[in-house]
Protein backbone atom coordinates (compact mmCIF):
# COMPACT_ATOMS: atom_id res chain seq x y z
CA UNK A 1 0.00 0.00 0.00
CA UNK A 2 2.70 2.34 1.25
CA UNK A 3 4.97 1.28 -1.98
CA UNK A 4 1.73 2.23 -4.15
CA UNK A 5 1.24 5.59 -2.65
CA UNK A 6 4.94 6.33 -2.96
CA UNK A 7 4.50 5.58 -6.85
CA UNK A 8 1.33 7.80 -7.40
CA UNK A 9 3.47 10.81 -5.81
CA UNK A 10 6.09 10.13 -8.21
CA UNK A 11 3.85 9.43 -10.76
CA UNK A 12 1.57 13.01 -9.57
CA UNK A 13 5.45 14.81 -8.96
CA UNK A 14 6.74 13.19 -12.62
CA UNK A 15 3.15 14.62 -14.53
CA UNK A 16 3.54 18.23 -12.41
CA UNK A 17 7.33 18.32 -13.87
CA UNK A 18 6.21 17.59 -17.34
CA UNK A 19 3.18 19.73 -17.30
CA UNK A 20 5.52 22.99 -15.95
CA UNK A 21 7.88 21.73 -18.34
CA UNK A 22 5.75 22.16 -20.98
CA UNK A 23 4.30 25.16 -19.77
CA UNK A 24 7.82 27.07 -20.14
CA UNK A 25 8.43 25.49 -23.88
CA UNK A 26 5.00 27.24 -24.39
CA UNK A 27 6.22 30.63 -22.87
CA UNK A 28 9.55 30.21 -24.62
CA UNK A 29 7.88 29.54 -28.13
CA UNK A 30 5.60 32.80 -27.44
CA UNK A 31 8.68 34.99 -26.51
CA UNK A 32 10.45 33.34 -29.59
CA UNK A 33 7.23 34.67 -31.65
CA UNK A 34 6.97 38.01 -30.38
CA UNK A 35 10.66 38.65 -31.15
CA UNK A 36 9.98 37.77 -34.51
CA UNK A 37 6.92 40.03 -35.10
CA UNK A 38 4.11 37.97 -33.99
CA UNK A 39 2.37 40.94 -31.56
CA UNK A 40 -0.51 38.72 -30.97
CA UNK A 41 1.62 36.33 -29.19
CA UNK A 42 2.65 38.50 -26.38
CA UNK A 43 -0.81 37.54 -25.05
CA UNK A 44 0.45 34.18 -24.33
CA UNK A 45 3.19 35.81 -22.74
CA UNK A 46 0.91 37.41 -19.92
CA UNK A 47 -1.45 34.84 -19.68
CA UNK A 48 1.05 32.58 -18.78
CA UNK A 49 2.75 34.68 -16.32
CA UNK A 50 0.22 37.69 -14.95
CA UNK A 51 -0.68 36.05 -11.87
CA UNK A 52 1.89 35.71 -10.61
CA UNK A 53 2.86 39.76 -11.46
CA UNK A 54 -0.06 40.20 -9.85
CA UNK A 55 0.71 38.44 -6.28
CA UNK A 56 4.65 40.12 -6.27
CA UNK A 57 2.55 43.56 -7.31
CA UNK A 58 -0.02 43.08 -4.82
CA UNK A 59 2.08 41.88 -1.65
CA UNK A 60 4.53 45.12 -2.26
CA UNK A 61 1.92 47.45 -2.80
CA UNK A 62 -1.04 46.01 -0.95
CA UNK A 63 -3.25 48.26 -3.16
CA UNK A 64 -5.62 46.78 -6.42
CA UNK A 65 -5.55 49.91 -8.35
CA UNK A 66 -1.84 49.96 -8.15
CA UNK A 67 -1.45 46.56 -8.97
CA UNK A 68 -3.22 46.94 -12.17
CA UNK A 69 -1.27 49.94 -12.79
CA UNK A 70 1.94 47.83 -12.25
CA UNK A 71 0.73 45.26 -13.78
CA UNK A 72 0.28 47.24 -17.20
CA UNK A 73 3.45 49.52 -17.12
CA UNK A 74 5.47 45.96 -16.29
CA UNK A 75 3.91 44.58 -19.35
CA UNK A 76 4.43 47.40 -21.39
CA UNK A 77 8.52 47.40 -20.34
CA UNK A 78 8.93 43.80 -21.13
CA UNK A 79 7.30 44.02 -24.83
CA UNK A 80 9.88 47.19 -25.47
CA UNK A 81 12.71 45.68 -23.89
CA UNK A 82 12.21 41.87 -25.11
CA UNK A 83 14.96 41.70 -27.72
CA UNK A 84 17.73 42.19 -24.13
CA UNK A 85 15.90 38.86 -22.54
CA UNK A 86 18.70 35.91 -22.85
CA UNK A 87 16.88 32.73 -23.20
CA UNK A 88 19.45 30.82 -20.81
CA UNK A 89 18.18 32.63 -18.10
CA UNK A 90 15.13 31.98 -16.01
CA UNK A 91 12.07 34.26 -17.57
CA UNK A 92 10.48 34.86 -14.40
CA UNK A 93 13.59 36.69 -12.70
CA UNK A 94 13.88 38.92 -15.68
CA UNK A 95 10.13 39.61 -15.11
CA UNK A 96 10.35 39.45 -11.61
CA UNK A 97 12.99 42.34 -11.96
CA UNK A 98 11.17 44.82 -14.41
CA UNK A 99 8.10 44.39 -11.97
CA UNK A 100 10.03 45.22 -9.13
CA UNK A 101 11.48 48.11 -10.75
CA UNK A 102 7.76 49.17 -11.94
CA UNK A 103 6.77 48.61 -8.24
CA UNK A 104 9.34 51.00 -6.74
CA UNK A 105 8.23 53.72 -8.89
CA UNK A 106 5.31 53.51 -7.73
CA UNK A 107 5.86 53.25 -4.03
CA UNK A 108 8.23 55.94 -4.50
CA UNK A 109 5.31 58.28 -6.34
CA UNK A 110 2.52 56.85 -3.67
CA UNK A 111 4.93 57.48 -0.72
CA UNK A 112 5.16 61.20 -2.31
CA UNK A 113 1.96 61.91 -2.95
CA UNK A 114 0.10 60.53 0.76
CA UNK A 115 2.26 58.57 3.28
CA UNK A 116 -0.63 56.79 4.05
CA UNK A 117 1.75 53.57 5.09
CA UNK A 118 2.33 52.97 8.92
CA UNK A 119 6.27 53.82 9.47
CA UNK A 120 7.33 51.18 12.10
CA UNK A 121 7.43 53.84 15.06
CA UNK A 122 3.92 54.59 14.50
CA UNK A 123 3.36 51.04 14.68
CA UNK A 124 4.94 50.42 17.72
CA UNK A 125 2.80 52.74 19.50
CA UNK A 126 0.18 51.42 18.13
CA UNK A 127 0.97 48.04 19.16
CA UNK A 128 1.43 49.67 22.72
CA UNK A 129 -2.20 51.13 22.41
CA UNK A 130 -3.24 47.64 22.16
CA UNK A 131 -7.10 46.20 24.23
CA UNK A 132 -4.97 43.83 27.28
CA UNK A 133 -6.44 40.86 27.50
CA UNK A 134 -7.63 40.50 23.90
CA UNK A 135 -6.46 37.18 22.78
CA UNK A 136 -4.12 37.31 19.58
CA UNK A 137 -5.86 35.41 16.63
CA UNK A 138 -4.52 34.60 13.40
CA UNK A 139 -6.00 37.43 11.37
CA UNK A 140 -5.24 40.06 13.38
CA UNK A 141 -1.83 38.55 13.43
CA UNK A 142 -1.49 38.66 9.82
CA UNK A 143 -2.91 41.91 10.11
CA UNK A 144 0.03 42.89 12.10
CA UNK A 145 2.48 41.12 10.26
CA UNK A 146 1.07 43.27 6.90
CA UNK A 147 1.22 46.33 8.48
CA UNK A 148 5.28 45.09 10.02
CA UNK A 149 6.27 44.21 6.91
CA UNK A 150 4.80 47.56 5.12
CA UNK A 151 6.52 49.81 7.50
CA UNK A 152 9.92 48.93 6.70
CA UNK A 153 12.19 50.64 4.26
CA UNK A 154 11.75 49.81 0.79
CA UNK A 155 15.11 47.82 0.58
CA UNK A 156 14.73 45.66 3.48
CA UNK A 157 11.00 45.16 2.81
CA UNK A 158 11.71 43.91 -0.65
CA UNK A 159 13.81 41.65 0.00
CA UNK A 160 12.17 40.38 2.77
CA UNK A 161 8.97 39.86 0.55
CA UNK A 162 10.93 38.12 -2.83
CA UNK A 163 12.63 35.78 0.18
CA UNK A 164 9.74 35.13 2.56
CA UNK A 165 6.91 35.38 0.47
CA UNK A 166 7.52 35.22 -2.76
CA UNK A 167 10.15 31.81 -1.70
CA UNK A 168 13.04 32.80 -4.28
CA UNK A 169 16.50 31.97 -2.74
CA UNK A 170 19.05 34.58 -1.60
CA UNK A 171 20.66 34.19 -5.06
CA UNK A 172 17.78 35.06 -7.23
CA UNK A 173 16.42 37.96 -4.74
CA UNK A 174 19.94 39.60 -5.43
CA UNK A 175 19.70 39.21 -9.07
CA UNK A 176 16.21 41.06 -9.11
CA UNK A 177 17.07 43.86 -6.39
CA UNK A 178 20.85 44.21 -8.40
CA UNK A 179 22.62 43.64 -5.26
CA UNK A 180 25.24 41.12 -3.84
CA UNK A 181 23.95 37.96 -2.04
CA UNK A 182 25.80 38.96 1.12
CA UNK A 183 23.99 42.63 1.39
CA UNK A 184 20.90 41.06 0.53
CA UNK A 185 21.26 38.49 3.59
CA UNK A 186 21.87 41.31 5.86
CA UNK A 187 18.92 43.07 4.56
CA UNK A 188 16.82 40.10 5.11
CA UNK A 189 17.94 39.26 8.31
CA UNK A 190 17.57 42.96 9.61
CA UNK A 191 13.95 42.76 8.54
CA UNK A 192 13.05 39.71 10.37
CA UNK A 193 14.61 40.81 13.40
CA UNK A 194 12.29 44.14 13.14
CA UNK A 195 9.17 42.62 11.98
CA UNK A 196 10.00 39.52 14.93
CA UNK A 197 10.31 42.24 17.22
CA UNK A 198 6.94 44.33 16.43
CA UNK A 199 5.33 41.39 16.39
CA UNK A 200 6.46 39.93 20.04
CA UNK A 201 6.41 43.76 21.29
CA UNK A 202 2.18 43.66 20.52
CA UNK A 203 1.63 40.44 21.22
CA UNK A 204 3.43 41.03 25.06
CA UNK A 205 1.48 44.57 25.55
CA UNK A 206 -1.47 42.99 24.43
CA UNK A 207 -1.35 39.73 27.16
CA UNK A 208 -0.25 42.33 29.65
CA UNK B 1 32.95 36.60 14.63
CA UNK B 2 31.39 39.43 15.58
CA UNK B 3 28.03 39.63 17.45
CA UNK B 4 26.61 41.59 14.89
CA UNK B 5 27.65 39.20 11.97
CA UNK B 6 26.22 35.81 14.76
CA UNK B 7 22.60 37.63 14.91
CA UNK B 8 22.46 37.73 11.28
CA UNK B 9 23.40 34.28 11.03
CA UNK B 10 20.96 33.51 13.99
CA UNK B 11 18.47 34.64 12.18
CA UNK B 12 18.91 32.72 9.25
CA UNK B 13 17.65 29.10 9.14
CA UNK B 14 19.48 25.98 8.90
CA UNK B 15 20.82 24.94 5.57
CA UNK B 16 19.72 28.48 4.10
CA UNK B 17 22.74 30.58 2.63
CA UNK B 18 25.30 29.59 5.01
CA UNK B 19 28.15 27.82 4.74
CA UNK B 20 28.98 25.29 6.92
CA UNK B 21 32.20 26.76 7.94
CA UNK B 22 29.74 29.72 8.95
CA UNK B 23 27.85 27.62 11.20
CA UNK B 24 31.07 27.08 12.74
CA UNK B 25 32.32 29.85 13.37
CA UNK B 26 28.83 30.91 14.92
CA UNK B 27 29.06 28.15 17.15
CA UNK B 28 32.62 28.95 18.47
CA UNK B 29 31.13 32.68 18.89
CA UNK B 30 27.58 31.39 21.11
CA UNK B 31 30.30 29.38 23.10
CA UNK B 32 31.92 32.59 24.53
CA UNK B 33 28.68 34.84 24.13
CA UNK B 34 26.10 34.76 26.43
CA UNK B 35 24.00 37.74 24.46
CA UNK B 36 23.86 36.14 21.23
CA UNK B 37 22.89 32.44 22.69
CA UNK B 38 19.91 34.63 24.16
CA UNK B 39 19.19 35.98 21.05
CA UNK B 40 19.61 32.49 19.61
CA UNK B 41 17.65 30.92 22.42
CA UNK B 42 14.57 33.43 21.81
CA UNK B 43 14.38 33.78 18.39
CA UNK B 44 11.78 32.40 17.00
CA UNK B 45 11.14 32.19 12.95
CA UNK B 46 8.43 33.84 10.99
CA UNK B 47 6.06 32.53 8.88
CA UNK B 48 5.28 35.28 6.44
CA UNK B 49 4.08 32.99 3.26
CA UNK B 50 0.25 33.52 4.24
CA UNK B 51 0.83 37.51 3.95
CA UNK B 52 -1.05 38.89 1.16
CA UNK B 53 -1.35 35.49 -0.69
CA UNK B 54 -4.25 35.93 -2.94
CA UNK B 55 -3.80 39.31 -4.91
CA UNK B 56 -7.92 40.88 -5.14
CA UNK B 57 -8.72 40.68 -8.60
CA UNK B 58 -10.98 38.98 -10.99
CA UNK B 59 -10.72 37.44 -14.33
CA UNK B 60 -12.03 40.80 -15.39
CA UNK B 61 -9.75 42.53 -14.21
CA UNK B 62 -7.14 40.52 -15.57
CA UNK B 63 -8.66 40.79 -18.76
CA UNK B 64 -9.11 44.45 -18.59
CA UNK B 65 -5.37 44.75 -18.25
CA UNK B 66 -4.33 42.62 -21.02
CA UNK B 67 -6.46 43.97 -23.21
CA UNK B 68 -4.87 47.72 -22.23
CA UNK B 69 -1.52 46.22 -23.08
CA UNK B 70 -2.22 44.48 -26.01
CA UNK B 71 -3.68 48.03 -27.64
CA UNK B 72 -0.44 49.93 -26.82
CA UNK B 73 1.50 46.78 -27.86
CA UNK B 74 -0.16 47.25 -31.20
CA UNK B 75 1.39 50.82 -31.84
CA UNK B 76 4.79 50.15 -30.29
CA UNK B 77 7.27 49.39 -32.50
CA UNK B 78 8.43 45.48 -32.58
CA UNK B 79 11.16 44.40 -30.01
CA UNK B 80 13.18 42.21 -32.46
CA UNK B 81 13.35 45.14 -35.17
CA UNK B 82 14.63 47.19 -31.99
CA UNK B 83 17.26 44.52 -31.66
CA UNK B 84 18.59 44.37 -35.33
CA UNK B 85 18.41 48.24 -35.21
CA UNK B 86 20.87 48.13 -31.90
CA UNK B 87 23.09 45.35 -34.13
CA UNK B 88 23.07 47.39 -36.69
CA UNK B 89 24.45 50.46 -35.56
CA UNK B 90 27.09 48.36 -33.79
CA UNK B 91 27.90 46.64 -36.97
CA UNK B 92 28.32 50.15 -38.74
CA UNK B 93 30.44 51.61 -35.42
CA UNK B 94 32.56 48.95 -36.27
CA UNK B 95 32.88 49.61 -39.50
CA UNK B 96 33.59 53.40 -38.86
CA UNK B 97 36.41 52.33 -36.53
CA UNK B 98 38.06 49.63 -38.77
CA UNK B 99 38.30 52.11 -41.64
CA UNK B 100 39.56 55.02 -39.07
CA UNK B 101 42.61 52.28 -38.13
CA UNK B 102 43.60 50.97 -41.46
CA UNK B 103 43.72 54.93 -42.81
CA UNK B 104 45.89 55.49 -40.20
CA UNK B 105 47.83 52.14 -40.36
CA UNK B 106 47.84 52.78 -43.93
CA UNK B 107 49.63 56.07 -43.59
CA UNK B 108 51.93 54.93 -40.84
CA UNK B 109 53.93 52.01 -43.17
CA UNK B 110 53.25 53.35 -46.58
CA UNK B 111 57.24 53.74 -47.34
CA UNK B 112 58.31 57.37 -48.74
CA UNK B 113 58.78 56.51 -52.91
CA UNK B 114 61.08 58.93 -55.12
CA UNK B 115 59.47 58.84 -57.90
CA UNK B 116 58.32 62.49 -57.51
CA UNK B 117 60.98 65.15 -58.49
CA UNK B 118 60.49 66.73 -54.88
CA UNK B 119 61.99 63.83 -53.53
CA UNK B 120 65.69 64.37 -55.81
CA UNK B 121 68.03 66.68 -54.17
CA UNK B 122 71.17 67.59 -55.96
CA UNK B 123 74.34 67.65 -54.53
CA UNK B 124 77.15 69.13 -55.75
CA UNK B 125 79.70 67.32 -53.39
CA UNK B 126 79.36 63.54 -51.36
CA UNK B 127 80.81 65.65 -49.07
CA UNK B 128 77.46 67.90 -48.73
CA UNK B 129 75.45 64.65 -48.85
CA UNK B 130 75.39 64.73 -45.05
CA UNK B 131 74.27 68.30 -44.37
CA UNK B 132 71.82 68.03 -47.08
CA UNK B 133 70.65 64.20 -46.36
CA UNK B 134 70.57 65.60 -42.83
CA UNK B 135 68.14 68.25 -43.56
CA UNK B 136 65.69 66.76 -45.31
CA UNK B 137 65.40 63.33 -43.43
CA UNK B 138 66.55 64.05 -39.85
CA UNK B 139 69.54 62.27 -38.17
CA UNK B 140 72.01 60.03 -40.48
CA UNK B 141 72.99 57.02 -38.84
CA UNK B 142 75.94 56.24 -41.29
CA UNK B 143 77.43 56.10 -45.07
CA UNK B 144 79.11 53.53 -46.75
CA UNK B 145 81.16 53.21 -50.04
CA UNK B 146 80.83 50.46 -52.22
CA UNK B 147 82.11 49.81 -56.22
CA UNK B 148 79.63 49.18 -58.90
CA UNK B 149 78.75 49.81 -62.42
CA UNK B 150 76.75 52.89 -63.95
CA UNK B 151 74.05 52.70 -66.47
CA UNK B 152 75.78 53.85 -70.40
CA UNK B 153 75.53 57.01 -70.92
CA UNK B 154 72.92 56.79 -73.79
CA UNK B 155 70.68 54.47 -72.00
CA UNK B 156 71.17 56.11 -68.52
CA UNK B 157 68.20 57.10 -66.46
CA UNK B 158 67.63 59.76 -64.78
CA UNK B 159 68.26 59.47 -60.93
CA UNK B 160 65.09 59.80 -59.88
CA UNK B 161 63.97 57.38 -62.16
CA UNK B 162 66.57 54.98 -61.05
CA UNK B 163 65.70 55.50 -57.62
CA UNK B 164 62.53 53.54 -59.03
CA UNK B 165 64.85 50.55 -59.78
CA UNK B 166 66.43 48.39 -57.16
CA UNK B 167 70.32 49.08 -56.83
CA UNK B 168 70.59 45.01 -57.06
CA UNK B 169 68.81 45.28 -60.51
CA UNK B 170 71.30 48.17 -61.74
CA UNK B 171 74.23 45.97 -60.73
CA UNK B 172 73.25 42.90 -62.33
CA UNK B 173 72.59 44.65 -65.76
CA UNK B 174 75.07 43.75 -67.74
CA UNK B 175 74.46 44.94 -71.35
CA UNK B 176 72.66 48.10 -70.13
CA UNK B 177 75.92 49.35 -67.81
CA UNK B 178 78.76 50.42 -69.16
CA UNK B 179 81.70 48.75 -67.09
CA UNK B 180 83.21 51.31 -65.52
CA UNK B 181 84.04 51.67 -62.18
CA UNK B 182 81.39 54.23 -60.50
CA UNK B 183 81.29 55.07 -57.06
CA UNK B 184 78.10 54.74 -55.14
CA UNK B 185 77.55 55.84 -51.49
CA UNK B 186 74.72 54.72 -49.58
CA UNK B 187 73.29 56.41 -46.45
CA UNK B 188 70.98 55.26 -44.08
CA UNK B 189 68.92 57.39 -42.29
CA UNK B 190 67.01 56.75 -39.40
CA UNK B 191 64.08 55.36 -41.08
CA UNK B 192 64.82 52.42 -41.71
CA UNK B 193 62.92 52.51 -45.14
CA UNK B 194 64.46 55.27 -46.38
CA UNK B 195 67.95 54.74 -48.09
CA UNK B 196 70.23 57.83 -50.05
CA UNK B 197 71.94 56.55 -52.90
CA UNK B 198 74.60 58.68 -54.54
CA UNK B 199 76.43 57.36 -57.71
CA UNK B 200 79.08 58.96 -59.54
CA UNK B 201 81.37 57.57 -62.27
CA UNK B 202 85.13 57.75 -61.52
CA UNK B 203 85.92 58.71 -65.46
CA UNK B 204 83.66 61.82 -65.54
CA UNK B 205 84.05 63.51 -62.01
CA UNK B 206 83.03 66.68 -63.07
CA UNK B 207 80.00 66.30 -65.12
CA UNK B 208 78.22 63.20 -63.37
CA UNK B 209 75.31 63.39 -62.24
CA UNK B 210 74.98 64.65 -58.66
CA UNK B 211 71.80 63.46 -57.13
CA UNK B 212 70.50 62.29 -53.49
CA UNK B 213 67.98 59.95 -53.93
CA UNK B 214 65.94 59.26 -51.37
CA UNK B 215 64.33 55.78 -51.93
CA UNK B 216 62.85 53.04 -49.81
CA UNK B 217 64.65 49.96 -49.00
CA UNK B 218 64.54 47.18 -51.61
Amino acid sequence: MMAADVMTGTIESFVTDERERSQDLVLLAAIRAVRGGDRVAFETIMARSERRVAALAWRILGDPEDVREAMQETYLRVFRHLARYDERRDFFAWLFRISVNVCRDIDRQRRRRWPRFTQFDELRDTAADGDPGQALDRSEETAMLTRAVDSLPQKERLALILRDIEGLSTGEVAEILGSRPSTVRVQISTARIKVRAMLDRWIERGAS
Amino acid sequence: MNCRNAQVLVTLRDGEDTTPREREDLERHLASCSACRAVRSSWQPLSLSHIRSVPPLTDDDYDSVRRSVMSRVGTSPLPARAGIQIRMAAVGALVIVVALIGFRFDRTVEPPTASTPSDVVAVADPTDLGATAVARFGESVGREEVSTSIPEKGASKPLNELAETSAESVVSAPAAVEQNRAVRIEMHTSNPNIRIIWVKSSQTSNESSDAVDATSDV
